[in-house]
């Protein structure tokens, strides 16, 4: 099949896009599927994923559509995150939990590995408590719970930064 | 859980174990005890991020085992063992262990809690004398009957072992050398769990015994040792350094070594001939004989990397011999670092060891000889890289042409056409290379010096300069005549050696200076630091456009450029010159000041950094023990 061909793509909403075969390759779970079953004539429906999301996704994938790395590119963990990445990684929470979800639905790797990184930017350097404001999520723990925990996993020897 | 402010997609994204569970893996230890703490959600999920990678040389540990000793020096073996139940706790957590403490290291290995490591690393091990009481019930027995006693407990305890270590010998006592009971005890005990520990973990695929378990492990028997390696199916990589083990039982029946590594020299039995073709890379500190040398290559076929600290010639082979090791048939080898940490390389009668590996790419060797560089363009077809590590200042005073004036460079050189790599400082371009044609096109790593220029003394270049500018030459005294005469030869020498380096248009690195200063600290006299300074070389390309500079402009990919050491006459339209004709540079070497600008020399270094500076503020400036890390100083 030919390297310029294009495919159909369905949103939750039933909106459709339609993109380039090789940014398509990009998710692994179409690139499986059209390996597959081949080109096929209608829609691929993605039940999973919103309309403005699959925008997102498409947008990032087509700025790294000539990445030569792509696959292996965010495998150093440590690496910063390049500007451009940055600067999409911008949005609201919940646009990013999305991402993640998406990313995670149709496997795109290295975007996995950017908006989860994206995540855990805002988990670094900040308290329990701190961090529970920030996503808002309530304290289960007992008091004796907390303290066991906080002795067990290093109270004495996770260095405080 | 939630209230209505949280996003509706949060609870899915921290609800897959999957994805809270990648999200915990960027971030650090401290971060991640900060979020076992937030939720029981949180807790259970990341638990097993926090500790899958520990190490007991970081964050807090070494507090707290100290911690601990000081609580079991004071309260006895009754003691709450805190951190054995940390590791019972969440020993099944852990993939990645290393270990730097006896007290983690008795902890880790006690019980079946650690048994899904995929990598540890025993580093050097610090135990401290545990002066813990010895048992009560001993206290009225006479020495003679704690040590039978102590024997007998011993020959229970190993029994527990014996249904694990099927029939072999076990660990036997080492003498008590001064050991306390107690500390006898403690010790079997260590090496009885240690031993189970390590069988019990059958996914590991990668460990490392240091040479300090030897301290306190009881003897352990090279069979038991070798049996123990062999039953961990999937180890893949095995770092010894604990003691020496026959490398024919290595290769035999650590099946699916890939790398090995030992502090040991190598030494086979020469009984079995089992070869390994998983072997990809062997690396051993001590100097190997000739003929274990060969022994490896063709036991191990596949062998891509080795590394030995020399070979020495006691039990020579001569070629027929040689060619019956290798069994007619050549090495895949294609990087070989001989003598990279030892300085008495005996390596005389290596060069026959070439024609064995002719897929050779990258060959480290502390000192490159003629003969060895003859015998690699001979046979090794494929050489990219030669490097010969140096470090420290050069010795040689100025004037004296220097000790390693060699033609090894230059055999290289004129016979090597797939040579990328050169960096040895120690070796001199001089004399007929100029007039020989080179081959190395794709060379793109030079470093090496230039000697032997003829130049005119700083006085003579100062009557020069006035000749010059009167412009009028039917009117020369006869010593300015031959002044002028010399000057003309000297600008015709190394205007040669420009136009042949130029010729080599792939050079990334050139750096054709080595350092020359040596700071001494007198600690007597009044901790006053001096600088032993040898002069800058003169003998070599002054570096001016004047004197043909302007030939490499050719090497437009130039990224470092270095010239410590070197008694060049750089001015500014030098600097104005390399700032625009090498759009690359990112390392200047020759204008960096960690020694003290003492000397009028340093002096104008430090103007001349400066005027760089203003032209080039994008390009570094190092000295010359630094490491290169431009793309091509890498390669």
């Amino acid at each position: 099949m030919s390297a310029h061909s294009q495919i159909l793509l369905t949103s939750s909403e039933g909106t459709e896009f339609l993109i380039d075969r090789d940014i398509a390759d990009k998710s692994m779970l179409l690139k499986c599927m059209l390996e597959d079953i081949g080109e096929i004539g209608q829609a691929v429906p993605l039940p999973n994923v919103s309309g403005p999301i699959l925008t997102k996704v498409i947008e990032y994938c087509t700025h790294h559509r000539d990445d030569p790395n792509f696959l292996s590119a965010n495998d150093d963990v440590t690496a910063d995150i390049d500007e451009w990445d940055l600067e999409y990684c911008k949005v609201d929470q919940g646009t990013l939990y999305e991402l993640i979800l998406a990313a995670n639905y149709l496997d795109i790797k290295p975007l996995m590995d950017l908006t989860c990184k994206t995540v855990a930017n805002m988990i670094k350097a900040k308290s329990p408590e701190e961090i529970r404001k920030t996503f808002n999520i309530t304290n289960d723990f007992t008091p004796e719970e907390e303290d066991q925990v906080r002795r067990e996993n290093g109270k004495d020897w996770v260095d405080e930064h | 859980m939630q209230d209505a402010q949280t996003p509706p997609c949060q609870q899915d994204v921290f609800g897959i174990l999957e994805l809270i569970q990648r999200i915990g893996s960027y971030l650090h230890p401290s971060d991640l005890f900060s979020c076992v703490q937030v939720s029981r959600h949180w807790n259970s999920s990341l638990i097993p991020i926090l500790w899958e990678t520990i190490d007991d040389s970081m964050l807090s540990w070494q507090k707290a085992v100290r911690q601990q000793e000081d609580d079991m020096r004071l309260g006895g073996h009754g003691s709450q063992n805190s951190i054995r139940n940390l590791f019972v706790k969440h020993g099944c957590h852990i993939r990645h262990l290393r270990l730097h403490w006896r007290t983690t290291l008795d902890a880790a290995c006690s019980g079946m809690h650690c048994s899904g490591l995929r990598s540890l690393r025993i580093g050097r091990i610090r135990h401290p004398q545990i002066q813990q009481p010895e048992h009560d019930w001993m206290a009225d027995l006479d020495r003679q009957e704690q040590d039978e006693m102590t024997t007998l407990r011993w020959e229970i305890a190993m029994s527990d072992i014996s249904t694990v270590a099927s029939s072999l010998p076990f660990p036997t006592r080492k003498a008590a050398l001064g050991r306390t009971l107690a500390q006898q005890e403690l010790d079997w005990s260590t090496s009885k769990h240690f031993w189970t520990f390590l069988r019990n973990n059958r996914q590991l695929k990668s460990l490392c015994l240091n040479k300090s378990l030897d301290e306190f492990l009881e003897d352990v028997s090279v069979p038991y040792l070798v049996d123990t390696l062999a039953s961990l199916k999937d180890l893949s990589e095995l770092e010894n350094n604990y003691i020496a083990i026959d490398l024919d039982q290595i290769l035999g029946r650590v099946s699916n070594l890939k790398r090995y590594n030992s502090m040991f020299s190598p030494t086979g039995s020469g009984v079995s001939n089992q070869t390994s073709l998983q072997l990809r890379s062997a690396g051993f500190l001590g100097v190997c004989a000739y003929r274990e040398f060969l022994r490896i290559l063709s036991r191990a076929p596949n062998l891509e990397f080795l590394s030995v600290g020399g070979v020495s010639v006691i039990g020579g082979v001569d070629s027929t011999d040689a060619a019956n090791i290798m069994n007619d048939r050549p090495s895949q080898l294609a990087t070989l670092r001989l003598g990279f940490h030892s300085k008495t390389l005996l390596d005389v009668h290596m060069n026959d060891v070439f024609s064995w590996i002719p897929h050779l790419t990258t060959l480290t060797i502390t000192q490159l000889v003629p003969s060895t560089a003859q015998s690699l363009s001979t046979f090794c077809t494929n050489l990219e890289t030669v490097y010969e590590p140096h470090k420290g200042a050069l010795s040689a005073s100025p004037g004296q042409l220097t000790p390693m004036a060699t033609p090894a460079l230059d055999l290289l050189l004129m016979n090597c056409p797939t040579l990328k790599k050169f960096d040895g400082i120690r070796h001199v371009l001089s004399g007929q290379i100029w007039e020989e044609p080179w081959v190395c096109q794709g060379l793109n790593f030079l470093r090496c010096r230039v000697r032997g220029v003829q130049r005119l003394s700083p006085q003579e270049q100062e009557r020069y300069s006035v000749i010059d500018s009167t412009g009028d030459r039917t009117l020369l005294s006869e010593d300015d005549s031959r002044l002028v005469v010399s000057h003309t030869v000297s600008m015709e020498q190394q205007k040669k050696i420009y136009e042949r380096l130029a010729t080599l248009t792939k050079l990334c690195v050139v750096d054709l200076g080595a350092e020359y200063r040596r700071l001494h600290r007198d600690y007597e006299m009044a901790f006053d630091e001096y600088l032993h300074v040898n002069r800058p070389a003169h003998d070599t390309l002054e570096l001016t456009l004047e004197s043909g500079l302007g030939l490499l402009g050719n090497l437009k990919g130039l990224q470092v450029f270095g010239f410590e050491g070197m008694d060049h006459r750089i001015g500014q339209n030098e600097l104005q010159w390399m700032a625009l004709e090498w759009p690359q540079l990112q390392v200047m070497r020759g204008f960096h000041d960690a020694f003290p600008p003492r000397i009028d020399y340093e002096r104008r270094k430090a103007e001349l950094r400066e005027m760089f500076a203003m032209l080039r503020p994008d390009v570094k400036h190092q000295g010359v023990e630094r490491g290169y890390s431009t793309h091509a100083g890498r390669a």
